[in-house]
């Protein structure tokens, strides 16, 4: 699947997802791809390099948190590694990354709210607090064509 | 900062000392008692200090080699120091409850005699510390001067011209003070006794004196010998001069230089380093590095603009060539921490 569209399949299976296994799953494959997504697109404007630099770090940490959450399930069927975007507009790709960042910023925090598990709550706070820094990345100001 | 040198604490000492010896008056009974327990201290540091030298062992077994005659000296020295020490612990032992003040001028010169004295030992202790294994230029210059045969022959003499001094005077000491009740006779004894063994050690070094005599330089080399410490952190501020300056960096060089090899010394893994904490230095890196990339093409774009020198746009240029191959090193190394930390896949159940 390329670039933008696997944005978008990952934010409906976020949407989809009801228990905490399987957001803790897609929060997994999600940052995953927005750290690829960002690695793609450091070098594509100069002006960006640092912002995409730092979006793909917290992909990183968000990725990490996820990772140590007791209820992340076993090894399943993981989705592929974006394809270039290169094709795609770069405006297009941080409009993307924003609006999955902000997804996955909402639904952690509602698993964090609804985990048992101290593991748990505490891997879906540090995800959320990662995603949230991405949002902010990739957050336009109102009055600058460029990032926040 | 001046860095003390081994030679102001020899000097201070042995002028307290002569003028502990020099004093015209006669001591009384307590007096006495406070010049047993300073020269139980200032003794004790002297047979420390020819204990610390690299001489043969006193009762080597399974040889038959004896050692050389400026050597058999210097080793009878270091016995006779030692038991000079030895005679005088009992006396500091009896006088210790009776009060003697230091402001009474012979007990005072000693006092701070016996403190320059150990205060020297413990110079010298800082260059001769153990080393780190393997740590770059170690042993330190100095401490292969201060066990060099001129420099340890020079410190001999050194101690036997204290010994020198003192022997007359304590034996003179413990003759007046045989009559007061005020010191325990124990304390007399040990005087006496003590006055005997300097006697001994400072004929032994003046033997071995006799037999090789001291180089001038040896003791040139042993009076520099400056305290291995880091000096004083050189803060910057807004208005140095130049020299101000290339001193500030030397300051600076050798404090780090020092503490890179105190480091070694305790160095463990940080729990600090973290796979987190090297991929935030890589992404700072690569992210600084790529920012003064932008800004030296800026200037050497401007450079060109205004008709400056084109040395100086080629060397901006080269700057910037250069820091981008930096910064591009560090984005890759970015892209391995990204993968190191946990992989790309879930752990398996």
């Amino acid at each position: 699947m390329s670039d933008l569209r696997l944005v978008g399949h990952l934010q409906s299976r976020l949407q989809r997802a009801l228990s905490l296994p399987g957001t803790l799953g897609v929060s997994f494959d999600a940052f995953e791809v927005i750290r690829v997504l960002a690695r793609q697109s450091q070098d594509r404007a100069p002006r960006l390099f640092a912002a995409f630099m730092s979006t793909a770090d917290a992909a990183v940490d968000g990725r990490e948190a996820v990772t140590i959450a007791p209820s992340l399930p076993p090894l399943g069927v993981s989705t592929a590694p974006p394809d270039p975007a290169v094709g795609a507009d770069l405006d297009e790709v941080i409009a993307a990354l924003a609006l999955l960042a902000g997804l996955l910023a909402d639904r952690l925090n509602c698993a964090a709210a609804d985990a048992t598990l101290a593991g748990d709550r505490a891997a879906c706070e540090e995800a959320a607090a990662a995603a949230r820094q991405i949002r902010t990345l990739m957050a336009r100001s109102d009055d600058s064509p460029g990032l926040r | 900062m001046t860095v003390p040198v081994f030679g102001d604490f020899l000097d201070a000492a042995s002028g307290h000392i002569a003028a502990a010896v020099a004093y015209p008056g006669a001591l009384t009974g307590a007096e006495r008692c406070g010049v047993v327990r300073e020269l139980d201290r200032m003794v004790s540091t002297l047979a420390r200090y020819l204990g610390d030298l690299p001489l043969p062992d006193e009762f080597s077994l399974g040889t038959t080699a004896r050692p050389a005659a400026e050597a058999r000296a210097a080793l009878d020295a270091r016995i006779a120091m030692r038991r000079a020490a030895q005679s005088l612990r009992p006396g500091a032992m009896a006088v210790r409850g009776i009060r003697a003040s230091t402001s009474q001028p012979v007990v005072g010169h000693l006092a701070a005699a016996a403190t320059c004295l150990a205060a020297g030992r413990d110079l010298l202790y800082t260059q001769i510390a153990d080393p780190p294994p393997g740590a770059e230029g170690s042993p330190s210059a100095w401490a292969k001067a201060l066990a060099s045969k001129p420099v340890t022959h020079a410190l001999v003499s050194e101690i036997g011209r204290l010994a020198a001094q003192l022997a007359p005077w304590i034996t003179r000491v413990a003759l007046e003070g045989q009559a007061s009740p005020a010191m325990p006779a124990l304390a007399g004894l040990a005087l006496h006794s003590a006055g005997r063994w300097l006697w001994i050690a400072s004929a032994s070094t003046e033997a071995a004196m006799h037999r090789q005599p001291s180089l001038p330089e040896g003791r040139l080399v042993l009076i520099a010998i400056p305290a291995h410490l880091p000096p004083a952190s050189r803060p910057v501020t807004a208005q140095e001069t130049l020299p101000e300056l290339c001193d500030g960096v030397t300051v600076t060089a050798e404090r780090l230089r020092q503490a890179a090899v105190a480091f070694t010394r305790r160095a463990h893994w940080s729990v600090q380093a973290t796979s987190q904490s090297w991929r935030r230095d890589a992404l700072a890196s690569a992210i600084t590095g790529h920012g003064s990339e932008l800004i030296l093409r800026g200037l050497a774009r401007r450079a060109a603009e205004l008709g400056m020198s084109p040395a100086v746009v080629t060397q901006l240029h080269h700057a910037a060539e250069s820091l981008r191959r930096a910064w591009t090193a560090w984005r890759a190394v970015t892209g391995e921490w990204h993968t190191l930390s946990t992989g790309l896949d879930r752990p398996k159940a």
